[in-house]
Order: C-alpha cells, then sequence, then structure tokens
C-alpha cells in the first residue's frame, strides 16, 4: 500500500451524550515534516519500503479503538509494542511488518463502530480485546504518514518522532452500537 | 471474567504438533479466525477472550471441506459450522509476565505457556458462540480471495500397465510435490502464500537435503481443503486413480510432463548447461540463500548466463509464468536456478511413468460426476 497525505477525513462530530471533548496540542511543526524521524525508525529501518513514499499536506483526524482510561497507554501504542508475540501474515513476527509499528486507524466513527460490529458477529467478546472507547485523534502534516485508506475506512498511521498521541486526544467516549 | 472451564477434561498439547497455519479468514485489528491444518484436517481457531493482560482463549475445532467451502461461499454461518464440528477444542494463551515464576518447560523457555481442553458440549461455549450471522465477509479478510478456484473436483489420472506398490509409493510422492509446486505458484484463495514461499526461499539452501525441504514446505502452504484426496481407485489395466484436487492445478502437472516428453531434448541441454554452471562456480553445495543479485560473489558475465539459462530452462519446460511467480520471490537467480532444477527433476521422473506405459496422461478424461 502506498502511503499518502492526511486528508479525506471529515470534520469532528458534534458533541455526544458520554463523550468528553479535548483541545489538543498544536504537534507544533516547527522544523519542515519531512526533515522529522519516524518514531519507531530504529525498529523499522530493516523492513522494505516502511512508511513506503510519505507526502505531508493536509490536516485530518483519525479514530482508534480506546480503553475507558484515556491515558491508557495501550491506546497510543503501535500493535509491535504492545504483544510482540503476535505473527502476521504467514507467521511473520509482527515486529518485522511494517503494519505492526503503526496505529490503527479509521476515518469515521461510523466506520470504526461498523468493524465493531462485524467483528462481534465472529467473537462476542471482541471489544474485550480492543476497548469499548474510541478516542479521535487530531492529525495535521507534521504528526505522520498514513497508507492507503481502504474500502472501509481503515488506514494504518506512522508517527513522527515529536507526535505525541495523547496531547492529540479530541474526543474520548464510549461506543454506541 | 472467563468462564471456567477448569473442570473440562485437559488434553495432550502434542495433538497441536502437526498444526499448521495456513491464513487468517477474519481479521479486525488482529487475526480472529484462522484456519490451520494437521496432517489431513483442516483446522478453525476461533478468537474468543482474553483478560486483558496476558492471556487469550481460542476455541479449536476441525472443519470439513464441505463446510469450508460452504462458509466461504456464504452457504453457511461460522456458527454453524461450528455447532456441526465434530470435535472443539479450547486453548488458553499465556505471554509470561517478567518476573512471573513458572515450571521449566520448553514452551516457557519461549516466554509463554499454553493449556488444551475439551470444549466438546456446547453449553461450555455459550458465550463465545458466534451469532447467527456470522456469515464470511470478504472484507474482513485481506489475505482470502474468494474469486479463485475454491472447490476441488474429482480428477483422474489415467493409469496402465504393471504397477507395484513402491510404484504408487514413488508416485504419489513425486505427484504431490508437483502439485504443490503448480498450486504454490498460481494465485489461489489464500493470497498470502507468495510471503510464505518467499520466507522458505530464504532458509539456508545447500545440496539435496535442501530439494527435500523444499518440495516439503510447498506441501505443508497447500490447506487440507486443496490437498490431494484419494477418491477411487479403479486398476484393471488400463485404469484410473480418481483424486479430489483442484482442476487447474492436476491439469498443469499433466500439460507440463505430456509437454516435457515432446521437449525432451530441449529441456535436457538446458538442463546439462544449468548444471555445469552450477558445478564450475562450485555454487551447489554452497548457501547463498542470504545474498541479493546484486550481492553475489560471481561476475556479471556469470550472472547473466545463469538467469538466461534459468529462463531457457523455464521455457523448455512451458512453465514461465509459475517460473517467474517463484524468482520474484527467490533471494537471487542462483536459488531460483536450484529450485527450478529441483522441479525439472520431478517432472522427468513423472514422466518416466509415462515412458514405462504406467501413466497414460494423454487419454481422454471421462466426465466426472462432481
Amino acid at each position: 500500500m502506498n502511503n499518502q497525505n492526511i486528508s479525506a477525513v471529515p470534520p469532528a462530530p458534534s458533541v455526544a451524550e458520554g463523550v468528553s471533548q479535548y483541545v489538543p496540542d498544536a504537534q507544533s511543526a516547527a522544523q519542515p515534516a519531512q526533515s522529522v524521524p519516524f518514531k519507531y525508525r530504529a525498529q523499522i529501518r530493516e523492513i522494505v519500503k516502511c512508511p513506503d513514499e510519505p507526502h505531508f499536506t493536509s490536516v485530518g483526524v483519525g479514530y482508534r479503538f480506546a480503553h475507558a482510561d484515556v491515558g491508557h497507554d495501550g491506546n497510543y501504542l503501535p500493535i509491535a509494542l504492545i504483544q510482540p508475540d503476535r505473527k502476521l501474515h504467514g507467521q511473520k513476527p509482527v515486529g518485522e511488518c511494517c503494519t505492526g509499528w503503526s496505529l490503527s486507524m479509521y476515518t469515521t466513527l461510523d466506520a470504526l463502530q461498523n468493524r465493531v460490529r462485524k467483528a462481534g458477529a465472529y467473537a462476542p467478546k471482541f471489544l474485550k480485546r480492543v476497548g469499548d472507547h474510541f478516542i479521535q485523534i487530531k492529525l495535521t502534516p507534521a504528526c505522520g504518514v498514513h497508507t492507503d485508506i481502504n474500502d472501509e475506512g481503515h488506514f494504518d498511521f506512522f508517527e513522527r518522532e515529536t507526535f505525541n498521541g495523547k496531547n492529540a486526544v479530541v474526543a474520548h467516549g464510549k461506543m454506541k452500537l | 471474567m472467563m468462564p471456567s472451564i477448569r473442570t473440562a477434561e485437559r488434553i495432550n498439547l502434542a495433538l497441536l504438533d502437526k498444526h499448521v497455519y495456513m491464513s487468517d479468514l477474519i481479521y479486525v485489528e488482529g487475526p480472529l479466525l484462522c484456519l490451520y491444518r494437521d496432517a489431513k484436517e483442516n483446522w478453525l481457531y476461533l478468537w474468543c477472550d482474553t483478560d486483558n493482560k496476558n492471556k487469550e482463549r481460542w476455541l479449536l475445532f476441525p472443519v470439513s471441506r464441505t463446510n469450508l467451502i460452504a462458509f466461504l461461499e456464504k452457504e453457511k454461518s461460522l456458527l454453524e459450522v461450528v455447532q456441526e464440528s465434530k470435535k472443539r477444542w479450547f486453548l488458553d494463551y499465556a505471554r509470561l509476565l517478567p518476573n512471573q515464576e513458572f515450571e521449566k518447560t520448553t514452551e516457557n523457555a519461549k516466554g509463554f505457556s499454553r493449556e488444551l481442553r475439551n470444549a466438546e458440549s456446547l453449553e461450555i461455549l455459550t458465550e463465545y458462540l458466534p451469532t447467527k450471522d456470522s456469515y464470511f465477509d470478504e472484507t474482513l479478510a485481506p489475505n482470502i480471495s474468494i474469486a479463485e478456484e475454491l472447490s476441488p473436483t474429482k480428477y483422474d489420472i489415467p493409469i496402465d500397465g504393471n504397477w507395484f506398490i513402491k510404484d504408487l509409493d514413488n508416485f504419489s510422492n513425486l505427484y504431490s510435490q508437483l502439485y504443490s509446486f503448480f498450486y504454490c505458484t498460481k494465485p489461489q484463495f489464500m493470497n498470502d502464500i507468495g510471503a510464505k514461499v518467499q520466507r522458505m526461499l530464504e532458509a539456508p539452501w545447500k545440496g539435496g537435503f535442501s530439494r527435500v525441504n523444499l518440495f516439503e514446505a510447498l506441501q505443508r502452504n497447500v490447506p487440507a481443503v486443496h490437498d490431494l484426496k484419494i477418491h477411487q481407485m479403479q486398476y484393471a489395466s488400463p485404469g484410473d486413480i480418481t483424486i479430489e484436487a483442484l482442476e487447474s492445478v492436476g491439469d498443469s502437472v499433466k500439460n507440463t510432463v505430456i509437454y516435457y516428453r515432446n521437449h525432451i531434448g530441449d529441456v535436457s541441454a538446458e538442463v546439462k548447461s544449468l548444471n555445469n554452471v552450477l558445478s564450475d562456480k562450485a555454487l551447489r553445495r554452497v548457501d547463498l540463500s542470504k545474498y541479493t543479485d546484486l550481492t553475489l560473489p560471481l561476475s556479471d558475465e556469470d550472472k547473466k548466463y545463469i538467469a538466461e539459462k534459468t529462463a531457457a530452462l523455464a521455457v523448455a519446460l512451458a512453465i514461465e509464468s509459475e517460473f517467474s511467480d517463484l524468482s520474484s520471490r527467490s533471494p537471487n537467480i542462483v536459488v531460483s536456478a536450484k529450485v527450478l532444477l529441483a522441479v525439472a527433476s520431478r517432472i522427468e521422473r513423472m514422466a518416466q511413468f509415462e515412458d514405462s506405459g504406467l501413466l497414460d496422461l494423454e487419454r481422454p478424461q471421462k466426465e466426472n460426476a462432481n
């Protein structure tokens, strides 16, 4: 998948009941975004084309599964750090896969919740795995790059070293399913 | 709280030793439903539960060919497939936490522990059972393409002459090796086979042992649903071995052997040239799997010659597309050449069955009622 700009994501929804809103940090882009290294550059160095052909021009938001505690570290860490023994793609260790060092995100809350509904049909306790809350994260050109957005609104987001997920949270709330 | 299954019969973990991962059938923020195989059967691993720290529970159950295909074709829900399964096991997997005390077992030394329990009773499964709507959804299966050939068909291999038991043994080994080669080099419903083949080709490659390993590894990449299964053997000189196989793959084996016999001179010349250059450059037993074409310790002229001869052999065997798929995943041209020579020797040995009258591949196929 090619990486592309943070774009084509709709604005934040109006405040719903049970959703906490936050004022995110500016994630200052004092230096040109391209010159800031990726957060996990040491780990992805050996992975071919990871992330591939980044561009930085636009602004948007992304939605992630989250735990009830907005400060839970798991909300902001790539899967290769949360579950390093996980195997992907024919049993390749997740740490050897580009996607393992990204944050999984969706373009809209609907897309995120739609995923839960589908997954829940196979595994009723799916929410125990990913958390029953969501976080909405503000993404600026300086934050990082992301892969193509697929038909289900999903993309992998690769953080720049200066990006702090906790400070970029716009909203946190329980999913309504 | 995970439901208590502590009273359920504990099962020997060694039963999982032959389980081989095939692909993820449902993937949402991680694998939810995975396809495995053992020596003969398809197995599904369904993610069930977690304690959100270090433990995960999976439901393991074998699934028949018919039910797996019915699930992938959305004719049956996962719920029905679970309910119809003849056995069910719970696998509790725990990553060992730092400073956690544990027994000194091989598994624990690797940083995890597992426990397998019988889960035959549907009662114990209630809270983990999929819903009635749990039909296969391709949008949750990035590695699966159901547009590809899915259902094996009854496929006749025409035989003739005088067969001995050892002929049957040699034939079935050779046939399954060629079947797995053609299976793994064509687009299949599991579209991540190529990545596995690539990892396999990057493994150390030395001498004849590697050739055996190569074909064993290729065979492990064929899911049980598409593995060769004997449906019927009819032997009255002539006769047929009727197998359940993917028709396109069976046709590739047949057509390649027929083509080889009609072009044996061209193939032999290319095999000889390639073998000579590998011997002259002392490349037969040396492991070059960690080299790329650029870093191979050979002159540009030698690399070019090997590349040309390898391509010519693929043309002589009429397996250019399969070879192209393979070489795109191969670390370098020498590994590609060794693999191709190994395939050519299997085709040659299979052709000897035809030469000796034990096979009659050019006999018209009879109509099978599948």
